[in-house]
């Protein structure tokens, strides 16, 4: 125990006593008695309750704490009354509504947390709050619970202030503009001083705007004809020609699919298959290639399923759209269901927050923002929306939840035939049932007729076993449900005994029965203890039993009624599988004939020969069914689509506050709503007969809001410059960096989000992009400049282009083209025949393994936890997180994949086979067409000469040897920087 | 959401810290800049300068090893006295522990038959029996143990431990998992979330099983070294003369840097990965060759040889074999049979080494087990109140810490959370975990949220 110390502020201030007094004196209360009992009262508090709350509560609950833990101080009366966060603690003469109380109980909160007080401890605080808790403390009640964000003065942010047209500055040169854009760009270098580079030339333009609109490389024959184009429009034309390119769709929907944590499975602990999850991703690719109005986007993303539609196509993409709200990863094992469906609306609204406003709202789940002006109100009435849809619908096995499918609409033929086919399987199973029930009664009379004639019959069942014996069903006939065998292992350690008790005293025929074979036992010692003493005798199990088939007599010998004998198979010095089915003990007269009552063998023959015949025909009639399902399942329609879709949840309404983002600990309720500092109007109201999903899309899809338009114009600045004019292009927050060039993102996100009838965008990306790469800022050169980079070494006013690192699926998709394998087939699902998990989460948990497949890697299947580790190790976007921005990281791990994996190899030798099928196989030549089909360039004289004498080719090299010499050239260009950057 | 880094730009393209097979090796190459992905620096003296974590996947029943209650053998078959956790499959009857506790080594401390190897050792285990987490299922508590968060992605201890530390050996990762699960949240629970890909372990074997122990892409299998010597040597020239080209540029130098230390690597990483290089009797100490206790055995080898050569923070998972809801009887003789030699054995060997005193050596499930029977023979997940013991660098050895209730419940005396776990186990490394932060999406994160204490007690 600490000693209890009296520190100032536990002194009751001089203040505090007159203002009693005078209170007293005014009411005219007894003093004296009053004084009398509070004695006793506070003698209470002061021996019973004050030193308590120092030594357990003041660490973290006192004016004096590191941190006041919960916004709760109890080192003061006041403080106690007030309470923390969860509200008031103490209610003076009602305990049970006394969350203290409740704390210290551990029946909410748990308190202290070190441990529960003891017993008599707790008992104490409940008198003291029953006598009226009195508290001689003074002090205030500690700081405010919550201090108020002030949302007017928030929205003079940058980010959160309308966005303005501007019109472009004026500049010195005035020759160096091609659009608004360049001015923009060049009036910011001319201010610091700094000059664009020159334009780059056109080989190495193309190489960019192939990477930058398609992820793809240019063939040399491409790069000639854009260099050797006389127009004046020669850039343009190119542009034109790879926006329509269906494979910008592809490039450019991985890029929204970064932001959208795309992937195929959940992660997390059960890794359950997204098993439609593809049907999104070809969505957002046929989006981009559509060239889908962006506010449509973002409005079938949040509320597809809410809006109107006029053909089953669209509805179709409509609902699909919503899987954008799906595709999170959850912990779909967690018990607390309330808690999972917590967490789940916390990551929608995170991914929302982020993807579409470039705001971190995941921290209004516990308190205010700690730096932007977003009230946790703000994170409970978006929770309200979430709340009301659903995301999450039954379970797939115990505690395990599992999410709605959608039905999709299909083809009435498709209805038809899987209709037609569910009806066929369901007639068949019908049959099969039936037949199985024909068997199963054929079966049990097979065993019924064994058992009747088995009275003194003992199974295998019944026997005491030693040593470990497998059981089998293997050999018919056999009596019972099997038999077991010693699996020819440790002789000598296994044993069977029967216990043999007859009924009456007699001589018995004591038969065994096995299942003969050749690798069976010859010489299988068995030991018969009967009413005479007991007799030892060997049985060859490779010779078929001459009783039935089924058993062999060991003899004849006298057993007591009622008394027990046994007969012990043992495996000692046995040489092949030895069998222990059953023991059977015959009566016999004088002459070793069966008695009377005892059943003839003739009859058991033919009664089993009848039986056996129906079970096999029954079984026969069974096997053909079940081999018909089977041929029908193969040819079962596809199945009807559905989607992994949202819908409205049954109960819509709003959502209680969490204390500290406590589940259990709910605060009042709030109104469903938007995030007050973005908005530019009175926000609709959400009706009580929906989620308010439609309305929240409606509103983040406005072309007034201040964000949305300002984000995904940065994001596509970002992916075609390099760095975003917001250069943390998810966060638009406080913490995230100012735009370099203000005007010019107020100037594009206008632009963008003006209709095409007024010179505008009207919200289409390619618009966009097409501006964007015809700008000569765009198009400089990334050369060097050795003053420019000592004043701006980061390149934030753009006076030259940013060298870039290509994506990890640029990298891989490359080498594929290049080596002529690419496939570029579009859509479908990379996860056919995955179960409802991936892998499972036993000892033995196998782990995923994808195929190796030829296609863009957009198409590879993005299994949580199995990334492809082509992509991984060179940043792919890690589909837990929304990522905006890849890093770029500098790893060995990306030097040993480009060194030593096969697929490299393998792609720089198919390459190599492509480069000899070209005219001319002079060295020379051969280097020359290589680096042209790799690095989309000539090379210089002193690389021919240096990978020359690399290739050591002479005229009479064969073939076969230049192919190999040529695959190890190109696999280190492969593996060059220069591969992997564009300039 | 933004990274906001701790570097800027041109730092993260530099080659400083570097990764392997996907995954991330630490070391300053010469001829590096000064960057560095992480504090790489402790924030005071540390006590341990690594950690070995032997991860008993599936939740080693705490009745049944370390936390001796004879009420609950006395009471075998009773109704549970009070109320059992929510969302359990056990009925509230208690069950006895089939195995015979006895006291061990001059601290006399409690250790069940199960684990007679380890009782040798019991005087440098600190034994904590009131831990205490979140998350009734597997994934969950598995998560919390490796990540500190129960729903949540985040980095790893190990990531954490990498960020803050760095490697001692620039020749190899800072972390390594040695056969992690595939399975309850997989890569996750050695990832490394949103710190820099550097951070994350790089993998050996999978699923409790070390198999034969390689790391992806680590040797070519086509190419003799003198070959890929050559392909290198023409490589570098060509790299080189881009960035003469282009004149400065981060980003290529980094990728010179990391080719020839890639290069380096796959020289120095095939020995440290052979376990034949040990004596014969040290393989035997630690059950080589021995079927049962085998494949632990050389998981126990090899985490001492990482750490020996510099790998920080090295975990050993057994694969999720603890989890008996039935068979508890046979489910926990194997397991302990496989791993209770193994792990005595290391202890030793650090010890011999003169290694223990600052390696720090951590043992646990992901929860433990219910004293009430699941069946007649089982028990379900326990995260109210289970057993982890620390030893080495700078625990008290000897130490019982903490109490469960009389049954082996609930944690009720100086319990300790997972996250006071992770406080203490950062503390004996140096780091202040509240100190230990990294800004991600507009807020600093740290691996304790904002929970955390450091438990003084169990230290020297």
């Amino acid at each position: 125990m600490q000693p209890i110390t009296t520190t100032s502020s536990d002194t009751v201030p001089l203040t505090s006593r007159l203002l009693r007094a005078l209170l007293v004196g005014l009411f005219g209360v007894c003093v004296s008695s009053l004084q009398a009992e509070d004695a006793e009262k506070l003698a209470f508090f002061e021996t019973r309750i004050r030193p308590i709350l120092v030594e357990h509560c003041y660490e973290c609950h006192s004016v004096g704490s590191k941190e006041v833990k919960g916004s709760l101080i109890v080192d003061s009366a006041a403080g106690l009354l007030k309470g923390g966060d969860s509200g008031t603690s103490l209610v003076p003469g009602k305990p049970d509504e006394s969350l203290l109380l409740e704390a210290l109980r551990y029946e909410s909160l748990e308190m202290p947390p070190a441990g529960r007080l003891p017993k008599n401890v707790i008992n104490d605080f409940q008198e003291w709050i029953e006598m009226g808790a009195v508290d001689p403390r003074g002090g205030d009640a500690g700081p405010a619970v919550r201090s108020k964000i002030d949302i007017e003065a928030g929205r003079e942010f940058w980010a959160f202030r309308p966005t303005q047209s501007h019109t472009p500055p004026a500049v010195v040169d005035v020759n160096w503009p091609r659009s608004e854009i360049d001015a923009f760009v060049l009036a910011r270098l001319e201010e610091a001083k700094l000059k664009p580079a020159p334009d780059a030339d056109r080989a190495t333009l193309a190489r960019r705007l192939y990477y930058n609109l398609l992820g793809l490389p240019p063939t040399p024959e491409q790069v000639r004809e854009f260099v050797d184009d006389p127009s004046s429009n020669a850039t343009e034309t190119l542009v034109d020609r790879l926006l329509d390119s269906p494979q910008f769709g592809v490039h450019w929907g991985r890029h929204w699919l970064d932001v959208a944590r795309y992937a195929d499975s959940n992660g997390g602990d059960f890794n359950a298959t997204f098993h439609n999850a593809w049907r999104y991703r070809d969505y957002v690719v046929t989006a981009m290639n559509d060239d889908k109005p962006f506010d449509q986007f973002v409005k079938e993303q949040i509320a597809g399923d809410l809006l109107p539609f006029e053909t089953d196509e669209q509805r179709t993409e409509q609902l699909i759209a919503t899987g954008f709200l799906m595709l999170g990863t959850k912990m779909l094992s967690e018990r607390d269901k309330e808690k999972l469906t917590m967490d789940v609306i916390d990551e929608q609204i995170s991914t929302v927050g982020s993807a579409f406003m470039g705001m971190t709202l995941g921290c209004c789940r516990c308190h205010d923002h700690k730096f932007d002006p977003i009230p946790t109100e703000d994170y409970y009435a978006l929770a309200g929306i979430f709340r009301s849809t659903r995301t999450l619908e039954g379970e797939s096995q115990k505690y395990v939840s599992t999410w709605p499918r959608r039905d999709l609409p299909a083809e009435p033929e498709h209805v038809a035939a899987v209709k037609e086919h569910e009806q066929k399987t369901k007639t068949l199973n019908k049959q099969l049932a039936a037949a199985k029930k024909q068997l199963d009664e054929a079966e049990k009379e097979l065993k019924e007729y064994f058992s009747a004639t088995s009275l003194l019959t003992f199974d295998d069942t019944v026997a005491k076993v030693t040593g470990s014996w497998n059981s089998s069903k293997l050999t018919p006939p056999f009596v019972g449900k099997g038999y077991i065998h010693d699996g020819d292992t440790d002789k000598g350690e296994k044993s069977v005994e029967f216990a043999l008790k007859p009924r009456t005293t007699g001589r018995y025929e004591v038969r065994v029965s096995y299942t003969p074979g050749s690798t069976r036992a010859r010489d299988v010692p068995l030991l018969i203890r009967h009413a005479d003493g007991s007799s030892g005798i060997k049985l060859d199990q490779t010779q078929k039993p001459p009783i039935d088939d089924l058993f062999a007599a060991v003899g004849i010998y006298r057993f007591e009624g009622g008394k027990t004998g046994s007969l012990t198979i043992s495996t000692t010095g046995t040489n092949g599988y030895v069998i222990v089915d059953a023991v059977r003990l015959v009566e016999v007269d004088e002459q070793g004939k069966p008695v009377v009552n005892a059943v003839a063998s003739t009859d058991v023959s033919t009664q089993r020969a009848a039986a056996e015949a129906n079970v096999k025909q029954f079984k026969t009639a069974f096997t053909s069914l079940d081999e018909q399902i089977k041929a029908l399942k193969q040819d079962a329609p596809p199945p009807l689509p559905k989607a992994i879709a949202v819908d409205e949840f049954k109960e819509l309404g709003d959502c209680e506050l969490c204390v500290r983002g406590e589940h259990r600990n709910r605060g009042d309720e709030i109104p469903r709503g938007f995030i007050q500092v973005a908005l530019t109007s009175d926000p609709t109201a959400i009706p009580k007969t929906s989620s308010g999903r439609r309305e929240l899309a409606d509103w983040i899809a406005d072309p007034q809001h201040p964000l949305t338009a300002r984000v995904i114009v940065n994001r596509v600045w970002y992916h075609l410059l390099g760095e975003g004019i917001v250069r943390s292009v998810d966060n638009f927050g406080e913490l995230g960096q100012r735009p370099t060039h203000p005007k010019l993102l107020d100037y594009l996100a206008h632009r963008f989000v003006t209709p095409s009838s007024e010179q505008g965008f009207g919200w289409s990306i390619k618009r966009l992009v097409r501006e964007i790469t015809l700008s000569r800022a765009y198009q400089m050169s990334s050369d060097h400049d050795e003053a420019a980079w000592q004043t701006d070494p980061e390149n934030r006013m753009l006076w030259r282009a940013n060298r870039r690192r290509l994506p990890a699926e640029a990298i891989r998709d490359s080498m594929l083209a290049i080596s002529n394998q690419l496939d570029l087939s579009p859509g479908g699902s990379p996860v056919p025949g995955l179960g409802t998990l991936v892998n499972n989460n036993s000892a033995d948990g196998d782990t995923y393994e994808s195929k190796e497949s030829a296609r863009r890697s957009l198409y590879l299947p993005i299994i949580r936890n199995a990334l492809p580790p082509s992509l991984t190790v060179f940043d792919f976007a890690d589909p837990d997180l929304v990522v905006g921005k890849r890093p770029v990281t500098n790893v060995p791990a990306q030097a040993l994949l480009l060194m030593n994996s096969p697929f490299v190899m393998n792609c720089a030798e198919q390459t190599a086979k492509q480069v000899m099928t070209a005219e001319g196989r002079t060295p020379e030549q051969l280097v020359a067409r290589t680096y042209r089909v790799t690095l989309s360039r000539a090379p210089t004289r002193s690389e021919v000469e240096r990978a020359i004498a690399f290739l050591k080719i002479e005229d009479n090299t064969s073939g076969e040897h230049t192919v190999k010499r040529l695959t190890r050239l190109i696999h280190v260009l492969f593996a060059s920087t220069e591969f992997r950057m564009t300039n | 959401m933004t990274t906001q880094r701790t570097l800027s730009r041109r730092d993260a393209l530099r080659v400083s810290v570097a990764g392997l097979g996907g995954i991330a090796l630490t070391g300053l190459p010469s001829g590096s800049s000064e960057a560095a992905m992480g504090t790489v620096a402790p924030h005071f003296a540390p006590r341990a300068k690594r950690v070995i974590v032997l991860f008993m996947h599936g939740g080693p029943s705490q009745v049944d090893t370390f936390d001796y209650k004879p009420r609950l053998n006395a009471d075998d078959g009773k109704e549970l006295p009070f109320a059992p956790a929510m969302n359990i499959d056990a009925k509230p009857k208690l069950l006895r522990s089939p195995w015979k506790f006895s006291r061990h080594g001059q601290s006399g401390n409690w250790v069940s038959e199960l684990l007679p190897h380890t009782a040798k050792h019991i005087d440098d285990l600190c034994v904590v029996r009131s831990m205490y987490s979140r998350g009734q299922s597997h994934g969950q508590a598995v998560s919390m143990l490796h990540t500190g968060s129960d729903n949540l992605v985040r980095p790893s201890v190990g990531a954490w431990v990498s960020y803050g530390l760095g490697s001692e050996n620039p020749d190899l990762p800072a972390f390594v998992s040695i056969s992690p699960a595939s399975g309850h949240g997989g890569p996750r629970n050695y990832g490394c979330a949103f710190l820099p890909a550097m951070h994350q372990a790089t993998a050996i074997g999978n699923s409790g099983k070390l198999g034969d122990a390689k790391i992806q892409h680590l040797g070519n299998e086509r190419l003799s070294d003198k070959e890929q010597a050559e392909q290198l040597t023409l490589l570098q020239a060509i790299n080189r003369d881009h960035l003469a080209r282009v004149r400065r540029d981060e980003q290529i130098s980094g990728a010179i840097d990391s080719f020839d230390l890639a290069f380096r690597m796959q020289a120095a990483a095939p020995d440290v990965l052979d376990l034949s290089r040990e004596p014969a009797y040290l393989q035997q100490l630690y059950g080589i060759g021995t079927k049962e206790t085998d494949n632990y055995g050389r998981q126990c080898l090899l985490a001492r040889r990482l750490v020996e050569a510099g790998v920080r923070y090295v975990e050993v998972s057994t694969g999720n074999v603890w989890d008996q809801h039935s068979n508890l009887q046979s489910g926990h003789e194997k397991n302990s049979l496989a791993t209770d030699q193994p792990v005595a054995a290391l202890l030793a060997d650090l010890k011999a080494r003169g290694m223990l005193e600052d390696t720090l050596v951590v043992w646990g499930g992901e929860f433990g087990r219910t004293p009430i029977a699941q069946g007649t023979n089982g028990r379900d997940h326990n995260p109210q109140g289970f057993t982890t013991w620390l030893a080495g660098g700078g625990v008290k050895g000897g130490l019982t810490y903490g109490n469960t209730d009389e049954y082996g419940y609930y944690a009720v005396e100086d319990r300790v959370h997972i996250h006071d776990l992770h406080a203490t186990m950062l503390h004996l490394l140096g780091l202040d975990h509240l100190r230990l932060t990294y800004r991600y999406a507009g807020r600093d994160f740290r691996l304790t949220d904002v929970y955390g204490e450091v438990v003084t007690d169990l230290l020297v």
